[in-house]
């Protein structure tokens, strides 16, 4: 018969642990409440606080024969069955700060293997110290000072003050509630110090849960997730937010879903701006290099699940739908082609040709035209005179056009040669005149200051009854002689400047538009260039910024 | 028994730390001084109190301290004392055993911190809780986690357990031991 017993003692652990389940955290029995879906266990490492498998982690109201469950007897065996279910936070009018309502049970309800009453023991759950002992409460407090509560007992075979050893026996389940009773369970509390909460009662269901496991010495666990964390079949855990991923649930089962990928299908997404990524059901399945091909992994114009790589040349960044157009490439002055899926293809130009961006009156975009930059390096010209243009790989691959600011690409100065920047056409009659400081009369009769770097500062309206007149190297105002006329302001190019030079802008480019109109509006710094093609450079942007300053001069009159 | 000692005075000399009839409205004010108090400790009484992590709070609505028992450990201090029909428990923790959760993956924050409990003791916020009938109050001072808890016999009939006002006024009247010679 002994025997017999102890087969049947060390049958009964390993029968419940084939058969143990629970539902997760914060899943109560259904109508009971809400419960808090939080996965913590807040009270690692404890014993399980009944001495012997199987128990069962239910509610005692809301199961058969309690107050708000079917009606029968307590000792149903629907009361004594898995899956567990979590009651912290079950219908209560008391108050509880970590319930999601703000009320609710503060703790587990446990009911021993059989429903025989003072027959199956409380054991410690920590080494710890008794510290209180009431009508139908017995108080262990760990040495960390977390305390685990122990109601409705009966026998208890503890004092207060008397330190216990984890596992040993504290009482006997029962259902003992002072003056009155309850069904035969524990009541089971974690009063701890949480963050935020002060000292309170924490969730107890993942801790039971644990110690649970560790009491039967297997891991037998229903797929879940804990948050991001994954527990699989054998109680293994592993965090999917270590991968980029989420923990998900559904029809395939528990399992970790790569972030960029959706949960279900195939698809084609970007996991970074570099690599492309295929998934199927949640998880990438091969991943694609874009970076390594100068390009970007790019959903721009598209859907999130339709990913291609995009070369870098034809986009200025992954944001940027790539659109069919043509830019000149970095090396050899050819021709790149883009497409609108933002492929590129190359093409050479013929004999003594190369790629460039100044539009003529056959392309506005790239094209092939007589070569005008070295056939390789990164430099800044002036091309024609007109164009601050930054030639790379023997292309112009972008360039600002002078001439739409009535000025002219220049490289020259009093003091030598200098990085090509815009001068304006007030200033000097031709690129290869240094500009100096002195001030000259604009087409619209205001006299204006030109700097020495060839930019137009102030115009100003001459004071009544004079008249800009353009003398011995610079202008001044003056009243004009009976028989001068306006013969300083016709703006007549060349043949009316002095030596300086000054008035020669639409003599220089005829479509800027005549001399003085493009200088007396607000003006568009323009840049042609390929997208993706090397920028402009500063010596481009502050020839621009010179331009673009004299064309919004400040008008004002003379005092 | 002696026939020297009266019958009264030996319900005086049992109950102890006894304050009086149950339905007696908790004394504001200390009834005895803390240095009265600490006269009474036994000397295991006496050595948690000086190993107490904790502000060692007593019950100042008690004569004597003799009838209670004292626990201290490492990051707690206990103290329990059985009263008529109830019992009262101190207990202070000195650490925060868990850092705030994330709510937001509990998916709980919208309702969190309901006011359901809140009060005030001895100056400081305070929330009262109830378990099972146990009604106690949790609160912070001195760098110590708080809660005193009282449990009656009668647990749904007993003013002191189905109302604050008993035990908020134990909290009240809580008076620290340390020093108290």
């Amino acid at each position: 018969m002994k025997a017999l017993a102890l087969v049947f003692a060390l049958l009964v652990p390993s029968m419940a642990s084939a058969q143990f389940t629970y539902r997760p955290a914060g899943e109560l029995v259904p109508g009971s409440g809400r419960g808090r879906a939080d996965a913590t266990v807040y009270a690692p490492g404890i014993r399980f606080p009944i001495e012997a498998a199987p128990a069962y982690l239910n509610s005692q109201v809301w199961g058969v024969g309690g107050y708000a469950g079917r009606p029968g007897s307590e000792c149903d065996a629907a009361n004594r069955s898995f899956p567990w279910h979590d009651n912290y936070c079950e219908s209560r009018s008391w108050g509880m700060p970590m319930c999601p309502s703000g009320v609710g049970h503060q703790g587990q309800d446990i009911r021993a293997a059989t429903c025989d009453d003072r027959t199956h023991y409380a054991v410690a759950t920590v080494n710890g110290t008794i510290t209180q002992i009431g009508s139908y409460s017995v108080y262990l407090t760990g040495d960390d000072g977390r305390r685990y509560d122990y109601l409705h007992l009966r026998d208890v075979a503890v004092r207060v003050g008397s330190r216990v050893a984890r596992g040993a026996r504290i009482g006997r389940v029962s259902n003992n509630f002072g003056s009155s009773s309850t069904t035969k369970h524990l009541h089971f509390n974690i009063r701890m110090t949480v963050g935020g909460y002060g000292s309170v009662y924490a969730p107890t269901y993942m801790s039971l849960v644990r110690s649970y496991e560790a009491l039967l010495g297997v891991s037998s666990c229903t797929p879940h997730c804990e948050g991001s964390v994954i527990v699989g079949a054998d109680c293994g855990r592993g965090n999917c937010a270590a991968y980029g991923a989420t923990c998900t649930t559904d029809t395939l089962g528990t399992r970790c879903v790569y972030a960029a990928c959706p949960a279900r299908g195939t698809a084609d997404v970007c996991l970074d701006a570099d690599t492309s990524a295929h998934c199927v059901e949640g998880l990438p399945a091969s991943t694609g290099e874009c970076g390594a091909f100068a390009a970007y992994c790019s959903t721009a114009g598209r859907s999130a699940t339709d990913a291609r790589c995009v070369s870098a040349f034809c986009v200025a960044s992954p944001e940027e739908p790539p659109v069919a157009h043509d830019g000149c490439w970095i090396e050899g002055g050819q021709l790149a082609h883009c497409d609108a899926q933002g492929s590129i293809s190359l093409e050479r130009c013929p004999a003594g040709q190369a790629c460039t961006t100044i539009a003529d009156t056959t392309s506005e975009g790239a094209h092939c035209a007589p070569a005008v930059c070295p056939p390789t390096g990164d430099v800044t010209q002036c091309i024609d005179g007109r164009y601050i243009a930054r030639c790379f790989g023997g292309s112009v691959v972008s360039a600002g056009d002078c001439g739409a600011f009535a000025a002219y690409c220049s490289t020259v100065s009093t003091a030598g040669a200098v990085e090509p920047r815009c001068v304006s056409a007030f200033c000097v009659a031709s690129a290869d005149i240094a500009p100096s400081e002195r001030e000259t009369c604009l087409p619209d009769g205001t006299i204006a200051h030109c700097t020495a770097e060839g930019g137009l500062t102030d115009g100003m309206e001459c004071p009544a009854g004079t008249v800009c007149v353009l003398g011995e190297g610079s202008a001044r105002c003056e009243t004009p002689a009976a028989d001068a006329g306006s013969a300083t302001m016709d703006g007549g190019g060349a043949g009316a400047t002095d030596g300086g030079g000054a008035l020669g802008a639409d003599a220089a480019f005829g479509d800027a538009g005549g001399s003085a109109r493009p200088l007396t509006g607000g003006c568009t710094c323009r840049v042609a260039a390929g997208r993706g093609a090397p920028g402009p450079g500063p010596g481009l942007w502050l020839g621009l910024l010179v331009a673009c300053a004299f064309s919004r001069r400040v008008r004002r009159r003379v005092g | 028994m002696s026939p020297f000692v009266r019958p009264g005075l030996v319900l005086f000399l049992v109950s102890g730390c006894v304050s009086g009839e149950a339905a007696a409205p908790p004394a504001s004010a200390p009834l005895i001084g803390p240095s009265h108090l600490a006269q009474t400790l036994s000397a295991a009484g006496r050595a948690a109190v000086d190993r107490a992590p904790v502000t060692p709070l007593f019950f100042g609505t008690a004569r004597s301290c003799a009838e209670a028992v004292f626990s201290a450990g490492t990051h707690f201090y206990a103290v329990s004392m059985r009263r008529e029909g109830h019992t009262l428990l101190v207990h202070g923790v000195d650490q925060v055993h868990s850092a705030a959760p994330d709510e937001g993956a509990a998916d709980q924050a919208q309702e969190i911190g309901a006011a359901e409990g809140r009060v005030s003791v001895r100056g400081r916020p305070a929330t009262v809780l109830v378990n099972e009938g146990i009604r106690s109050v949790a609160w912070e001072e001195d760098g110590g986690f708080f809660s005193l808890e009282v449990e009656c016999e009668r647990p749904f009939e007993d003013v002191r357990c189905t109302e604050d006002s008993y035990l908020l006024g134990e909290a009240a009247a809580l008076v620290s031991l340390r020093g108290a010679r």
